[in-house]
């Protein structure tokens, strides 16, 4: 595996080479909110490096993503695949670089799903290390790391004034033989700092829990009284599940347009919501709050581990930032631990 | 104001026979945070805070109460719900029992006279990252900030919360206690609201479509609300469908104008709405131009009286008509 | 209210008009149908807001 260097004044070079052959996203700074956009004018707009971008999913699992359109003489047309441009996420986190491994499992499952994988298989992951995790980050937790390759075609580490950047896979190296003026050999000190800010992160994680037997604890406690004083605060409004990196519900809805066209959308769907589990019939198996987020923590730390073998949550912490009642995963799994 | 007179309080309240819960603040999980705490009779009180950091109103949970189908004779007993309640909630549930939402005999109100709550993001932009417990206290017009052993002090202008500037009722207009002085009444504060009507419709359109193409329509400031409690909302129908589910621009100018007018002559100002918006959406500006109209119009405010007739279900031979062709 | 808050989102108030008519008023609906189509065929088609098209 190649390990070089980038010097950060050659960033802009670097990003103004990709953004004609790719569709460049980063995290934007925008009226003091972080989001994941694409940068269209690298010589004058940087990505915003020191934030928690807010949602990033979408850059592969669009929000909002036409499966087909309609006419009045019944002519079906799909989206075409070529359409969708190569693109590149830079500035990725390892523990979103993680969840998009954790999706692509359900995407890929008995029917695989063309809209996903098509963007999926033509994206390409610029990490970005965590060498400072913020305030509610516990990636090591559920099998993270600040500074994880997994999923990465490279990965950066800021050593000040320039980055440390690991080559790890062929489409990462590509990209890297496309400037290659920009980039040299990196040194044993730079390598070697890097892997000390890297134990560094680790150790500076503040939050922590140790989940180890938590999944056979739930297999026990589905009726026990522990999730209705968990779930009252709750207020069912979805935010945990939009800016989670590895939440997949969705939705498909018809939309009848002007001129006698329609469609047919994807759009998330959130399980905190109650029409969610709402039957035809009116029966609703989740009907209150209590089955809802009891729900959400049994996929993600049971059915998932069930299913897949791995935990459904990358420990980025998005849900309990920006929770705004102070739903809090680590403290209510503290608490399923308690029950044991 | 005694932290120690409200746990007094408290503890009486939960000592009453028709008493089934209270819901007040407690310390949050992390950093400057503050969570709902529900407790129970018989449960530990001194959990119980109330300080600058309780900056999200408790009044919603009064209209979320569940309970699973097929009512039991023991959900149906007549109970109260004790309540902590500052200015702005206050008037929350005097609208809500205007409304029929909530009869006056369900709630026990534990009034709290308040001098305004913290911004969030304001003090996080200030002490960025910071996972261990924090305190704030008032003193004078500073905000004592405690956290990892250290102390700062922060003039009150800086961290105060943008509505809280503005707030005409620090004092609880409804209680069955009250903890605190009781402070005078404020006028109203309209300039921002006019500051934006003057600019030119060319900006204020690309403002606008700016910021509803930033809405992920994740429905928290509907769900905060605490005069959004509608069985079935219209911005969720799919029968009949007023809103495609699709996000973009015009869908999102739809479910804000919607839900905005929805709370036409209703909004108290709580701010919730922006406070919880994960997209920082200005949505305080859109309600405050409304509570702008209202008094302008009608001279009405709401929520100041649990028996004063709400203002779209009313109509005076005065009132304005100069818009009917 | 409504139209105040549409004017203050960046619509044309003018595109939100009321009257009361009656079934048996012909000639006032007539005079109010033409007075709005003539207003907003001087304020020309909305322009934002737009849903897109396929």
């Amino acid at each position: 595996m190649d390990v070089l260097i980038l010097q950060k004044n050659s960033i802009k070079d670097f990003l103004s080479s990709l953004s004609t052959d790719y569709l460049l996203w980063a995290p934007i700074e925008k009226d003091g909110d972080t989001l994941f956009q694409p940068l269209l004018d690298c010589r004058n707009n940087s990505p915003d490096l020191a934030h928690q971008a807010k949602i990033i999913k979408h850059t592969i699992f669009p929000q909002t993503e036409l499966l087909y359109s309609y006419d009045q003489n019944d002519q079906i047309q799909a989206p075409d695949a070529q359409d969708i441009k190569q693109s590149i996420l830079f500035g990725v986190r390892p523990c979103d670089a993680r969840s998009f491994s954790l999706l692509d499992p359900v995407f890929k499952g008995d029917v695989p799903d063309p809209y996903y994988l098509t963007r999926r298989n033509k994206a390409l992951l610029i990490g970005m290390a965590c060498t400072k995790p913020f305030s509610n980050c516990f990636c090591t937790s559920v099998g993270g790391n600040p500074c994880g390759q997994e999923g990465l075609d490279l990965l950066c580490t800021d050593l000040g004034d320039r980055y440390l950047v690991a080559v790890l896979s062929e489409k990462g190296k590509e990209i890297i033989d496309k400037t290659p003026s920009l980039f040299i050999a990196a040194p044993a000190e730079d390598i070697k700092q890097g892997e000390e800010l890297a134990q560094n992160a680790e150790r500076s994680m503040k939050r922590r829990i140790d989940l180890e037997g938590v999944t056979d604890t739930l297999g026990r406690i589905f009726e026990h009284p522990v999730w209705k004083k968990m779930a009252l605060k709750c207020i069912g409004c979805g935010i945990c599940t939009y800016t989670c990196p590895t939440c997949y519900c969705f939705d498909m809805q018809d939309e009848p347009m002007a001129k006698k066209r329609g469609r047919r959308v994807r759009v998330w769907d959130s399980c905190m919501y109650k029409e969610y589990t709402l039957h035809a019939s009116g029966h609703n198996p989740r009907p209150t709050r209590v089955e809802r987020l009891k729900n959400r923590i049994y996929h993600k730390f049971k059915f998932n581990v069930d299913t897949f073998g791995t935990f459904g949550c990358v420990g980025c912490g998005r849900c309990i930032t920006l929770c705004p009642v102070n739903e809090d995963i680590i403290e209510n799994l503290l608490a399923v631990k308690g029950t044991a | 104001m005694s932290v120690q007179k409200l746990k007094d309080e408290a503890a009486r309240a939960l000592g009453r026979k028709d008493v089934k819960y209270l819901i007040g603040y407690k310390k949050g999980s992390y950093g400057f945070r503050v969570s709902p705490a529900f407790i129970e009779p018989k449960e530990d009180i001194d959990q119980l805070i109330i300080s600058p950091l309780c900056n999200m109103s408790l009044v919603k949970y009064v209209m979320m109460e569940e309970t699973l189908p097929g009512l039991t004779e023991q959900a149906m007993k007549p109970s109260k719900i004790a309540i902590v309640a500052r200015g702005c909630d206050s008037r929350a549930i005097n609208l809500l029992i205007e409304e029929k939402g909530v009869p006056r005999d369900r709630l026990y109100i534990i009034g709290v006279s308040c001098k305004g709550v913290i911004d969030q993001r304001k003090i996080e932009a200030l002490f960025p990252q910071v996972t261990e417990p924090a305190e704030v206290t008032e003193e004078n017009e500073n905000y004592i900030i405690s956290f990892q052993g250290q102390s700062h002090t922060v003039p009150k202008e800086e961290l105060l919360a943008e509505l809280c500037k503005v707030c005409q009722y620090p004092t609880p207009l409804i209680y069955d206690k009250l903890i605190g002085d009781k402070l005078p009444a404020r006028p109203a504060h309209y300039d921002d609201i006019a500051a934006f009507e003057a600019l030119p419709v060319e900006e204020r359109l690309a403002y606008w479509q700016q910021q509803f193409s930033k809405c992920v329509r994740c429905y928290a400031c509907r769900n905060v609300c605490p005069l959004c409690y509608s069985t079935i909302c219209s911005l969720d129908s799919l029968s009949p469908q007023w809103l495609r589910r699709s996000v973009d621009t015009s869908e999102n100018f739809m479910f804000q104008i919607i839900r905005t007018f929805h709370l036409a002559g209703r909004c108290i100002g709580c701010g919730e709405c922006e406070r919880v918006c994960p997209m920082n959406l200005p949505l305080m500006k859109l309600n405050r131009k409304l509570e702008k109209a209202a008094k302008e119009l009608f001279g009405y405010e709401s929520g100041k009286d649990p028996k004063a007739k709400s203002l779209l279900t009313t109509f005076h031979t005065e009132d304005p008509q100069g818009f009917i062709l | 209210m409504l139209r105040s808050l549409l004017e203050f989102s960046g619509i044309n108030p003018l595109r939100l008009r009321m009257s009361w008519v009656s079934a048996s008023e012909g000639k006032k609906f007539a005079d109010v149908i033409t007075e709005i189509t003539k207003e907003l065929q001087e304020i020309g088609p909305q322009q934002s807001y737009l849903r897109e098209a396929i």
